[in-house]
């Protein structure tokens, strides 16, 4: 499970997130939404460990993950983060992403693995390609595809499916959905769009101001 | 291996004192080897140790070249997007981000680095005859000075023009790849320390690094603060007068030509237009300097040959490249939906002065800043260009090297790093100043 409790974010200053309390348990869909600039992005960088925040605690599976200024590295948090850009390694193929990702599954279920997501993504004729090479859509599926691959125990998402055409979208969302629940992941997801929320079935959260309200009528 | 984990930590330091840091660490590049041997072979007594021999010279040499090193790592870093950075954060530990992620990022940048100091090094000479070595640049300049036949020294120099080629080549290949990239300001980011070990590693480069920046400044303020020797005789005065001229025409001069061909190589990308050019930085000052003999011994350019212009044209045959990379570099990283956008509402001079040359802009600032810090106490081109009766400062200063008079050298070493800095000061509150009256008139014109 991670916990999130009475955490506290400021820029320059400048408060970005003030008291926020979040819970994700493992096999939980939790869908935030919210206008531009309200900290979203910055909430989940925070709990990947990207952020230190200036108070609070961030807790995964029991662990304390932020003492002071001391974190717990990202790769050690079991998660798999998709960014709001691809953020892909521009020397690496399509392909080479993916392993780098998974590292100690056995050979052939790797290989499976790479070669089911490729098939799911629809990148399987691009494997070899590199970043460069390929669509801001496919970019963004790659993406997908990276968190998914090392199996985590929670999913981070930051917009993943924002440059998806709406049929490729969907699928996205539905495989997603399906991927998280058959790994038993728990999914953290920031997106704009209702139809995405909706497919999802998760519980819906707003971060407005800072503050996180539970509908959005609270706000 | 000093530069990259030296570097790695420098990239991490973040607000003002990361950039004043990395400026101090790479700002040796400027200064010339002969000064970096005065001061490390005091030091180098200072402790009974010995001062001259073979080891010695390498390894003034190696620490004088690890800021270009530095310099080329760090701009290997700064091509390397920050969420590509967190990816790998999210997906792997340090040492295995590192090398798989991190180290190819920057392969681009470390070959051309290397390739660089490798030509330098291999194209030097004052280092290596202060140490009464010879070498094959040296032999270059001794055969063409002794008979005057430059298609002799040519044709011995061409074992050298080709390794030069190779490497150019090289070098350009690995600078194209920076072709699909941009670079990317870091914001606060997060860093996690790697095993201990990786740790120690690190801070022993930078050590290094720093005692590369602390020795000569410590050795060059000591001896000319300190010291009670008459430093300043008129004739010095007079050289370094005349190598500020020099090189502030030469700088200026190579500008204009630079933004041409920048402009025409971000149009047509064409690999041996660069190598042509770049050739020309990385050939040796003394194929340089005859090469520039040569072309200006027509009949009828006497004027030129016997005067000043001969030493500026040879350096803006050394500067046009280095001059030529910096706009182009900066024509590459801005932004050309800005230079379209532009090219919708104005047009012909307003153009260029207002749009084009504001993104070219901080390349112009740093290729003069270098343009001026390398020409001032050069000493090779000098030794081959300069019109009888006039000897700039570098030939000045390896004099008195020679003559052991390590005072005065120490003295006019600190005139030329003030002189440096104040005109970096001047270019830095020009920039200021014009970027200031830009928003002006943009502010005036929205409000009328």
């Amino acid at each position: 499970m991670i916990e999130v409790n009475s955490l506290y974010f400021s820029y320059d200053d400048k408060p970005i997130l003030s008291g926020i309390d979040l819970t994700l348990h493992k096999k939980e869909l939790l869908i935030l939404s919210g206008p531009s600039g309200a900290g979203k992005t910055t909430l989940i960088r925070l709990i990947a460990g990207l952020e230190i925040p200036n108070n609070g605690t961030i807790k995964i599976d029991g662990k304390v993950l932020n003492m002071g200024n001391k974190l717990v590295p990202p790769h050690q948090r079991a998660i798999g983060m998709a960014f709001q850009r691809p953020a892909l390694w521009p020397h690496m193929s399509v392909k080479s992403h993916l392993e780098f990702v998974i590292k100690n599954n056995a050979a052939s279920n790797k290989n499976e693995r790479i070669l089911r997501l490729l098939e799911e993504t629809e990148l399987t004729s691009f494997s070899n390609r590199r970043p460069d090479q390929l669509s801001e859509g496919q970019a963004q599926r790659l993406s997908i595809a990276r968190a998914l691959a090392a199996e985590p125990n929670y999913l981070i998402m930051d917009e993943p499916f924002s440059n998806l055409d709406p049929k490729m979208r969907d699928k996205m969302v539905q495989f997603v959905k399906f991927e998280t629940t058959a790994i038993g992941a728990g999914l953290l997801l920031i997106t704009h769009d209702k139809r995405d929320a909706e497919l999802l079935e998760g519980s819906r959260f707003w971060l407005i101001d800072g503050q996180l309200h539970k509908n959005n009528s609270s706000a | 291996m000093i530069a990259v984990p030296a570097a790695s930590i420098l990239t991490n330091i973040g607000g003002w004192q990361g950039k004043a840091f990395r400026l101090l660490v790479v700002s040796p590049v400027v200064v010339p080897l002969y000064i970096h041997a005065l001061a490390w072979q005091r030091f180098l007594q200072s402790l009974g140790l010995p001062t001259q021999g073979d080891f010695v010279a390498f390894a003034i040499e190696t620490l004088a070249r690890v800021p270009l090193l530095i310099a080329a790592t760090l701009i290997g870093y700064a091509y390397m997007h920050p969420t590509a950075e967190d990816a790998m954060k999210v997906y792997s530990d340090p040492v295995r981000g590192f090398l798989h992620i991190t180290l190819p990022q920057l392969k681009a940048a470390l070959i051309a680095g290397c390739c660089i100091v490798f030509l330098f090094s291999l194209n030097e000479y004052g280092l290596a005859s202060l140490f009464m070595r010879s070498t094959y640049s040296l032999d270059i300049f001794i055969r063409y000075s002794a008979t005057g036949d430059s298609a002799g020294a040519l044709l011995f120099a061409f074992p050298l023009i080709l390794t030069s080629a190779i490497l150019t080549m090289i070098a350009v290949t690995s600078l194209s790849k920076f072709s699909s990239l941009s670079i990317s300001r870091r914001h606060n980011m997060v860093h996690f320390s790697g095993p201990i070990w990786l740790d120690v590693l690190r801070a022993i480069a930078l050590l290094f690094v720093l005692l590369q920046v602390v020795i000569p400044l410590k050795e060059i303020l000591s001896l000319s603060i300190l010291s009670r020797a008459p430093v300043m005789t008129t004739i010095a005065i007079e050289s370094f007068k005349y190598s500020i001229s020099i090189s502030l025409i030469a700088s200026v001069l190579s500008i204009p030509l630079a933004w041409v061909l920048a402009e025409y190589l971000h149009r047509q990308s064409c690999r041996i237009m660069w190598l042509s050019l770049l050739i020309c930085f990385t050939l040796p000052s003394s194929l340089t300097g005859i090469g520039s003999i040569v072309f200006w011994s027509w009949t009828g350019m006497e004027s030129v040959y016997n005067g000043w212009f001969l030493l500026v044209s040879g350096y803006m045959t050394k500067l046009l490249p280095l001059s030529t990379l910096f706009i182009y570099g900066s024509i590459r990283n801005s932004d050309s939906l800005l230079w379209d956008a532009a090219r919708i509402y104005i047009s012909g001079f307003q153009l260029w002065f207002k749009i084009r040359l504001y993104q070219i802009w901080p390349g112009m600032v740093g290729a003069l800043l270098i343009n001026f810090a390398l020409t001032l106490p050069e000493l090779e081109l000098s030794l081959l260009l300069s019109p009888a009766g006039k000897n700039g400062i570098g030939i000045r200063l390896f004099n008195y090297l020679h003559y052991g008079a390590p005072e005065q050298v120490a003295y006019f070493s600190l005139m030329i790093l003030l002189s440096t800095l104040l005109f970096g000061g001047g270019l830095y509150s020009l920039t200021t100043h014009y970027a200031k009256g830009l928003s002006d008139s943009s502010t005036t014109r929205k409000t009328s």
